[in-house]
């Protein structure tokens, strides 16, 4: 039994410094090592009564055993004995009184509840050796496993004090305040700490992370900081942590005009600026991240940063305008979209020779195309773009989009070459994926439906392309769609209606899917052309259109895949016109014909909105 | 809004006016609506919410005890019908007759069934304390999923006398021994200690020297609420740890580490199962580092054994007519449910009081899962376990989504005591 022999060799070096004269001490020793385990076995088994005696008789020949004195202080207190355990405290203490001897007799005191007794024995081991800060961390250490805060607190303040060294246990003191909900004088410390160390940032952030959670005191933290940051502009990092309190807090607009300081105080020429909007615009906190860029371009026009600056608050702005969950206007979406232009332009006039020029001018290509829907400018600046930059990634991207141009122009030819020149050069990307499916659609769009059959078949086979899904879409619209006719008339038609539909021209949309739905009203393609008729007159904003278009697929076509979709685009429809009423009803009506709708969450969610029948 | 008549009174009345119809009186069509809880509802969890909603109206719902997983039937109004639309509750519209027809044979001599009309929305509260989050119990989680509003209350209402105006309280899962869930490992983590100072401010506050004593003012509250004719839902470790306390009125079972002394060397002959509501002859872990409170809890399986797919419990089946409230508890759409494990994850049986109805039990082990009893003239059911869709949750955990779980029947379970206050009483064929 190795781990018995080693028990046993621990609790005979505990017995060591028992005074004995050295003939009798081998016996005695080895009988106080026998009552010794067995009262602690006593212990361990719960039996503290038991093992008292034992513990007493053995104290009484040794008293000045320290393991003998510890135990039986131990079983007394399991006991809830308080006076056995003080007086045998009181014992040991005599007449040498010791700062950990009367820490523990003040321990006994506060659990015996004699409060009182307790701060003033306290008291007393502080003034017994008051010149030596390891006094107050001993009285602090018991205070604190005791949860007694707030007397630990003043122990280290009256260390301080007495010891004339204001810096002394300043992390120890900064965690206390934050521990007992004291979040200004918690602030307070870690302020005087980053003053003696500004290189512990990383340190107080840390100790910080657990109580910023909480509102008030992060609100306190804040309010010390920025009193900080006024007696001491110059120091960085108080500033560089109260930017990092108001972006925990979000509130990101508090947290710019910190770096603003920081930006200014350092001479970093828009660095810390741009530096900020980035972390802004990762937060999606547009506004703020809009504004950094500006302010780095209004302060520092000529620094290194700005072109960069330049580039991206044009694409903040762009994302800003298209950010989905935002509540905006058009019209601030559509001036929003006006400063990205804006924006590209000017970095493209002011910085020619500037690395990112072939990224800028990808941006505003794509930005002309698909938001200002304005071809021949698009084509302009891809034109540029692949010419002038031709080994740039941007330049196999302005590729792309210019046989997107051409094909929004009907030189489908010239889109076909450009798309395949692109689907040979970049083989297994991403970009070459999505040429070979815009490949697809030109044959789809040409009549030659074989031919996009096959391609898109080509493509579903690789289930990891962005592309994958679509390309199976377009495969089952050919397969449910083709026929009757050898010629495939109506598909013919619908696919006619589609590509001009793609290039904006509505009206000769409409005519097809007219003529569609007229000429082949039994044709599975039927209720395919109604929604899409209700969709281009929504492109057109004709709402009236497109209510009674999108009205007429649930009502003759009740079975259709777009019946549920028709459903909710009227009762979005209607609720856009103020009719919350008829809205409802719509929604209702989904929710009872299509009950399992991908759109019924929503329809659900839409319903709640709108105010409850009465009754 | 002024209250509808019961369903079979409206259909009394109904009856007449098909009568009357026949003699060439014109009359409208009655429409109700039958809330299906079997496998052909999408979202069983809601339609509790639905129910009550109907009940806030003003509108009586009769309850069809094991008639399809305990179906409901109210009168088809526009509010109710919005309410289930927008809360995609799935629902049949019947005729009058259809309804009528459906009762009787719900009621009919010989069937295990039983109608019980719901007439008022229970006044619903939860024991939580400040910045308690909804997903750390799954009880919040099921009334905030199915749109049940509730009130929030703790220590200071329950002992300035709040209780009396809830009519079916769930305790959180408070550690009642005043121990702060024996969540040792944790005593020097900013959260803790703020909760611990709080605790000891309440108790200061209300005239307590410590923690324990204060929560053992509130169990004797709640037990005294129970006894005046609440209805008291609890799971996990605040079934355990309820009647820990109540036992431990005399003594002290609070090891150092918590209250700051040792427990009362004479503890465990000091208790007093008298006091209790569920539990009897069961043994305190006086252990401060061990995380189990007790022997009422018989534990989690054993890890080589934890495995979701075998662990189930089955709910007794009772009879509708004999045993209404039984049959109220356990109404589900099946009759076994996924175990999950918790703080208390299953009782032993042999520390159940006699009088304490088991309502499910883990199949060829000693222990149950569900039980309910009556005191005074009050109820409380008491649930193991933590959450019925997390099998084990660990603190930190992310919250169980119940929009995942619609047909939960273990949430099910939970919803099923919320309107258990809002059945009319009715005196037992016994």
């Amino acid at each position: 039994m190795p781990a018995l022999r080693l028990l046993s060799l621990a609790l005979a070096l505990l017995l060591a410094g028992v005074p004995a004269s050295p003939a009798s001490a081998q016996d005695s020793d080895s009988t106080q090592l026998r009552r010794f385990q067995r009262a602690n076995a006593l212990m361990r088994s719960g039996d503290p009564k038991r093992a008292i005696p034992l513990l007493e008789a053995l104290h009484t020949e040794a008293p000045q055993n320290a393991a003998f004195y510890r135990k039986l202080k131990d079983a007394y207190e399991s006991l809830k004995r308080y006076d056995a355990a003080l007086r045998l405290v009181d014992a040991r203490i005599g007449d040498s009184p010791t700062v950990p001897l009367l820490t523990e007799k003040a321990r006994l005191q506060y659990q015996k509840e004699a409060v009182q007794a307790a701060n003033a024995t306290w008291d007393r081991a502080l003034r017994l050796a008051p010149n030596t800060s390891q006094t107050y961390r001993t009285v602090y250490q018991t205070l604190v496993n005791l949860r007694h805060f707030q007397k630990a607190i003043s122990v280290l303040k009256k260390g301080r004090s007495t010891l004339n060294q204001p810096e002394a246990f300043r992390p120890e003191l900064a965690y206390l305040y934050g521990l007992d909900g004291q979040f200004r004088r918690s602030m307070r410390e870690y302020v005087a700490l980053l003053a003696d160390a500004p290189e512990r940032g990383g340190y107080v952030k840390d100790r910080l992370r657990t109580f910023v959670e909480q509102d008030q005191g992060l609100a306190a933290s804040i309010s010390v900081l920025e009193a900080a940051v006024e007696d001491a502009p110059l120091n960085r990092a108080y500033r560089e942590l109260l930017a990092w309190l108001h972006m925990e807090r979000n509130d990101y607009a508090a947290a710019l005009d910190v770096y603003r300081a920081l930006d200014r105080l350092e001479q970093q020429q828009g660095r810390l600026l741009y530096r900020f909007a980035q972390k802004a615009a990762d937060a999606q906190r547009f506004g703020v991240a809009t504004r950094a860029c500006a302010a780095v371009l209004d302060r520092h026009p000529n620094a290194d940063v700005a072109p960069s600056a330049r580039l991206t608050l044009g694409s903040l702005y762009r994302q800003w305008a298209s950010l989905e969950t935002d509540t905006t206007t058009a019209a601030q979406d559509s001036a929003r979209y006006e400063r990205a232009r804006s924006a590209y332009t000017t970095f493209l006039r002011s910085h020619p020779g500037h690395p990112d020029r072939p990224k800028g001018l990808l941006k505003l290509g794509t930005l002309q195309l698909d938001v200002y829907h304005a071809p021949e400018e698009a084509a302009a600046t891809f034109e540029e773009l692949v010419s002038n930059h031709p080994q740039t990634t941007a330049a196999a991207q302005g590729q792309y989009h210019q046989a997107r141009v051409a094909l929004f122009q009907d030189h489908l030819r010239r889109a076909r070459l450009l798309f395949s020149r692109l689907a040979e050069r970049a083989q297994d990307s991403d970009l070459a994926d999505r040429a070979r499916y815009e490949l697809s659609l030109l044959h789809f769009y040409q009549g030659e439906f074989d031919a996009t059959a096959a391609r898109a078949d080509a493509i579903s086979q690789d289930p990891a392309a962005d592309v994958a899904n679509d390309a199976i879409e377009l495969k089952t619209l050919l397969q449910e769609n083709r026929g009757p006719d050898s010629l495939d008339a109506a598909l013919q038609i619908y696919a006619q209606a589609r590509l001009h539909q793609r290039q904006r021209a509505y009206r000769t949309a409409l005519a097809q899917l007219d003529t569609l739905v007229q000429e082949h009203p039994r044709h599975p393609l039927a209720d395919n052309a109604r929604f899409q008729r209700g969709t281009v007159h929504l492109a057109r904003r004709d709402t009236a259109a497109a209510l009674s278009a999108f009205r007429s697929v649930p009502e003759r076509h009740p079975r259709s895949p777009y019946a549920d979709r028709s459903l909710f685009r009227v009762g979005e429809l209607l609720e856009s016109s103020g009719r919350p009423a008829a809205a409802a009803s719509t929604y209702s009506r989904l929710l009872t014909e299509y009950p399992s709708s991908l759109l019924a969450g929503k329809a659900r969610g839409r319903l709640r909105a709108l105010p409850a029948p009465q009754g | 809004m002024p209250s509808t008549p019961s369903r079979r009174t409206f259909l009394k009345h109904a009856g007449l006016l098909l009568a009357g119809s026949s003699l060439g009186l014109s009359a409208a069509p009655a429409q109700d609506l039958l809330i299906p809880m079997d496998e052909d509802q999408a979202d069983h969890l809601k339609a509790y919410g639905a129910v009550y909603a109907a009940l806030q109206d003003g509108q009586t719902v009769d309850w069809l005890l094991n008639y399809r997983g305990g179906s409901f039937l109210t009168t088809a109004t526009p509010r109710i019908q919005r309410a289930l639309q927008v809360r995609g509750v799935s629902a049949r519209r019947l005729s009058a007759s259809n309804a009528a027809t459906l009762l009787s044979t719900v009621e009919a001599d010989g069937s295990n069934k039983a109608v019980v009309p719901l007439e008022k929305a229970p006044d619903i509260a939860v024991y939580a304390p400040e910045g308690a989050v909804p997903w750390d119990d799954a009880v919040r989680l099921a009334l905030e999923y199915a749109e049940v509003p509730h009130d929030v209350i703790y220590d200071a209402e329950i002992l300035n006398g709040k209780l009396s105006s809830y009519d079916w309280v769930h305790l959180h899962h408070e550690d009642f021994t005043g121990q702060f869930g024996k969540f040792i490992r944790y005593r020097n983590e900013p959260w803790y200690i703020q909760k611990q100072k709080r605790a000891e401010a309440a108790a200061e506050t209300f005239g307590f020297r410590k923690v324990s004593d204060l929560k053992l003012a509130v169990a004797q509250r709640l037990k005294q609420y129970v006894s005046q004719g609440g209805f008291l839902f609890s799971m996990c470790s605040g079934t355990e740890t309820f009647d820990i306390a109540l036992a431990a009125h005399q003594t002290d079972v609070v090891p150092a580490p918590y209250d700051g002394d040792p427990v009362d060397p004479d503890a465990l002959q000091r208790l007093d199962f008298d006091n209790t509501l569920a539990f009897r002859n069961f043994t305190p872990n006086l252990n401060a580092r061990e995380y189990s409170h007790s022997n009422i809890d018989v534990g989690p399986p054993p890890s080589e054994m934890r495995d979701p797919s075998l662990d189930y419990f089955t709910l007794f089946n009772f009879s509708a007519k004999w045993d209404p409230v039984p049959t109220m508890l356990t109404q589900n759409h099946v009759a076994t449910v996924k175990g999950f494990v918790g703080q208390t994850t299953a009782y032993s049986e042999d520390v159940l009081k006699e009088d304490v109805v088991v309502l499910a039990e883990a199949p060829d082990r000693p222990q149950v899962r569900y039980i309910h009893g009556t005191h005074g003239t009050g109820t409380f059911t008491f649930y193991s376990g933590h959450d019925p869709e997390d099998y084990q949750h660990f603190v930190g955990d992310p919250p169980t989504d119940l929009s995942l779980h619609p047909n939960s029947p273990g949430y099910r379970l939970i919803l099923n005591n919320i309107l258990f206050p809002a059945a009319k009483k009715k005196k037992r064929k016994t």
